[in-house]
């Protein structure tokens, strides 16, 4: 078995599939018909209500790859996986699979709820087509890595998801040692400790020579994990490659626009009607999501909250765009009617899926000190910066200066969240309100002035978080200094 | 879909393309004949699973299996002491226990047709995720009907005994053999209902009453009518022959009608044959809808 042996083949594979439940009945019906009676598959032109779930698939594998295949929910990345175990028929293309094929697409699939774990480790090894005797020899493997202890002769109806999720990993794992494992978002479920060991699992099966491939929404860990991965996008290859470029183009992904929950929006067009009705301008307007917000009066059924969040540069202008080194000001406006005694402020700076909070700095200070507080240009300080004329109704500006923006290029989420303190813990969590917008960090600017050679940043895009300044050296032996 | 096995090679490999998958036979059969290979194991783990889950949470237990033919026969007493239908007293056994005789026969074929249909559905929700040989579903329920109407039997075989029926062996075994063609009959009408029933559920809902229907159909609970057009009836229903069969030969009498018999029988194998090809190749085709 050389190292370079293909065993994942996929060419030009499409499929539709239809989205109206009947009309799909019928299509299966005509297809049957026309599998009978030895007739070439069905058009490859759409039907009525029918649309590709995935278009002209290509990629090979060979032994021993960790393929990634990302992408947002129905992008096509479950269809794939099931043609590739031969559950569905392409419309288009051929897959070629070689070796056994192990296959974990959903969990806890073809468990007995009223068997006992123990039990339906013996039903799912028949399914797989593990002889018993196998499964004896590996009973104890795969009790130690599902670490259900006396729950193993518990009926698996009293099983929480994540211990499903324990028990069938570690069966599609332990049981078969296939040449190709297929995974299929498999560790939703599992607590910290259980993916990483998943984890680990699955490096000793890549090691051993086998390949597989993940399908994930755990990008961060597919750019760790993978070698290669693929992006799929409405059911096209948007691109396959190094697993780290792979990743930054699922971040660069535009945002699915997500319609705001209904209640959220009720209220905020009640407010916005008020405030036309008061039409009070002692404020300068402020931008949330778009819609520009006047001054909001002191309704009693008003509580408080953040009005919006700008980032600003270091000359005080709005900007959406910042450099890496780049003064970055948070301006904070927010109504905090009825007072609170005392705020506690902070801003977090988070990748886009909040998978990772890059940074967070927090403050907290008294509303009392509101008018005696001047502006101070601190690193990390968040001050009132307006005069508050009248408590009850004027939205307060607070500033949380960065003064060098240590982050890369990529999209990152500024939160803000603001906690009322004067109330009891329970209160708080319910008093507290947060938000969030979106933050674009470029590259380094290649400042020609300045020209520090350790500060150029090279044309393509580097990978990683945070910036750090370095410099590198080569230290040459010289033979003639020796001598 | 063709799953072609490359024999000469020591891996295993798997084309799968779009095409329809009874253009590549010989791929077929043999993937047909691996998966009969591993369904044994499979079967016997499924049939133990639906046992235990089965009487897991019942007191009577594996006793509900009984309970049908029982009321059956007690409703057909009732009926023909009311003189609904005229049914002759028999010789050999009390008319209770022939009716319920012939309720367990029928069983036979009454699970048999709905058999492929259900060993499909409860195998799609396996094979929507994962590849499973669906030979051992099938295997698995024919287990299970074995196990049901064998019990049946052999709780009539005691009450044979004990009223004093005579019981020959060549007659139990010929029985045997009247039965298993009774069940490839229902099966293979069953294995046609597979594509439409896996996509209607009408098929679902008008099955049990198309099963009674045949039951009335079929001179189980009445004597064989000889006017017509009810004996046409009758003799049409390819059940008849195989169910008098069993009971004529139970109980020691000759076989009549071997000729339909042997014709039910080429019938079955010729239906069989074609019946499991037609619920393989459909089998990619359902998953997806």
């Amino acid at each position: 078995m050389s190292s370079d042996e293909v065993l994942v083949k996929v060419e030009g594979v499409a499929k539709k599939y239809c989205k109206d439940l009947k009309r799909s009945l019928r299509y299966g019906l005509q297809e049957l018909m026309s599998e009978f009676f030895l007739q070439q598959h069905p058009t490859t032109m759409l039907r009525r209500h029918e649309f590709w779930a995935l278009q002209d698939v290509n990629f090979e594998l060979t032994r021993g790859e960790a393929f990634g295949i990302i992408g947002v929910n129905g992008s096509g990345k479950t269809t794939l996986l099931k043609i590739m175990q031969g559950l569905l028929k392409p419309t288009k293309g051929q897959v070629t699979m070689k070796g056994h094929v192990g296959a974990l697409i959903s969990l806890g699939a073809g468990f007995q709820p009223l068997l006992t774990g123990r039990e339906n480790i013996y039903v799912n090894a028949s399914i797989l087509r593990v002889p018993k005797r196998q499964v004896d020899k590996r009973l104890n493997e795969i009790l130690a890595f599902a670490e259900l202890g006396d729950f193993i002769d518990a009926p698996i109806k009293t099983y929480s998801s994540g211990m499903r999720g324990r028990l069938g990993f570690a069966i599609a794992t332990h049981l078969i040692d296939p040449d190709v494992l297929l995974l299929d978002e498999v560790l939703a479920t599992g607590d910290w400790k259980f993916k990483d060991k998943c984890f680990r699992r699955m490096e000793e099966i890549v090691s051993s020579g086998a390949t597989v491939i993940f399908v994930s929404h755990l990008v961060p860990k597919v750019e760790k994990f993978c070698n290669r991965a693929m992006l799929l996008h409405k059911g096209v290859v948007k691109g396959i490659g190094p697993a780290t470029e792979i990743c930054q183009m699922y971040y660069d992904l535009p945002e699915i626009e997500v319609p705001p929950n209904p209640r959220v929006r009720r209220k905020k067009l009640a407010k916005m009607l008020k405030q036309r009705d008061a039409s009070s301008t002692d404020t300068p307007p402020v931008e949330l999501n778009g819609t520009p917000i006047t001054a909001i009066d002191g309704d009693s059924s008003l509580e408080p909250e953040i009005l919006a969040i700008e980032l600003l540069n270091h000359q005080g202008n709005i900007q959406d765009e910042f450099h890496t080194l780049d003064t970055l000001i948070t301006r904070i406006h927010c109504s905090l009617f009825p007072y609170p005694e005392k705020i506690h402020v902070t801003v977090q700076l988070l990748t886009p899926g909040d998978e990772l909070s890059v940074s967070y700095f927090s403050t907290e200070f008294s509303t009392e000190e509101f008018a005696h507080r001047s502006d101070e240009n601190g690193s990390q300080s968040l001050a009132p910066s307006d005069q508050v004329q009248s408590r009850s109704e004027a939205p307060i500006k607070m500033e949380c200066t960065i003064p060098e923006l240590l982050l890369r290029e990529g999209k990152y989420r500024v939160s803000v969240t603001i906690t009322p303190l004067d109330e009891t813990e329970r209160q708080r969590s319910r008093s507290r309100f947060t938000s969030t917008v979106t933050l674009l960090v470029k590259d380094l600017r290649v400042d020609p002035i300045e020209g520090d050679n350790s500060m150029v940043a090279s044309p393509k895009k580097s990978p990683g978080l945070v910036y750090m300044p370095s410099n590198w050296s080569i230290n040459t032996p010289i033979p003639l200094e020796a001598q | 879909m063709a799953q072609n096995q490359d024999l000469s090679s020591s891996i295993i490999t798997a084309i799968y393309t779009p095409e329809s998958r009874l253009r590549r036979p010989k791929a077929l059969l043999y993937e047909i004949w691996t998966d009969l290979q591993v369904s044994r194991e499979l079967a016997w783990q499924l049939f133990r699973r639906k046992l235990s889950a089965r009487y897991r949470q019942t007191i009577l237990g594996p006793l509900w299996v009984l309970i049908p033919p029982i009321v059956t026969a007690l409703m057909a007493t009732l009926l023909r002491n009311s003189g609904v239908f005229v049914a002759t007293a028999d010789e050999v056994m009390p008319y209770p226990i022939k009716v319920m005789f012939a309720t367990v026969v029928w069983g036979f074929f009454a699970q048999s047709l709905v058999l492929p249909l259900q060993a499909m559905q409860e195998s799609l929700a396996v094979l929507r995720t994962m590849r499973v040989a669906v030979e051992g579903f099938l295997l698995s329920k024919v287990s299970e009907i074995l196990f049901d109407q064998g019990f049946q039997l052999l709780v009539l075989g005691v009450v044979f005994l004990l009223l004093g029926v005579p019981v020959s062996l060549i007659g139990v075994l010929t029985a045997g053999v009247l039965i298993s063609i009774l069940m490839a009959l229902g099966i293979s009408l069953g294995f046609f209902l597979v594509p439409i029933g896996s996509l209607y559920l009408d098929v679902n809902s008008a099955l049990p009453f198309i099963l009674r229907f045949w039951f009335f159909l079929t001179p189980v609970i009445y004597d064989r009518p000889n006017t017509y057009p009810y004996s046409l009836i009758v003799d049409l229903n390819p059940v008849t022959p195989l169910l008098q069969g069993v009971l004529d030969v139970a109980v020691g009498h000759p076989l009549q009608e071997g000729w339909s018999i042997l014709v039910i029988s080429a019938l079955s194998l010729v239906l069989f044959t074609v019946g499991w090809i037609v619920y393989r190749v459909s089998i990619p085709l359902l998953v997806e809808r």
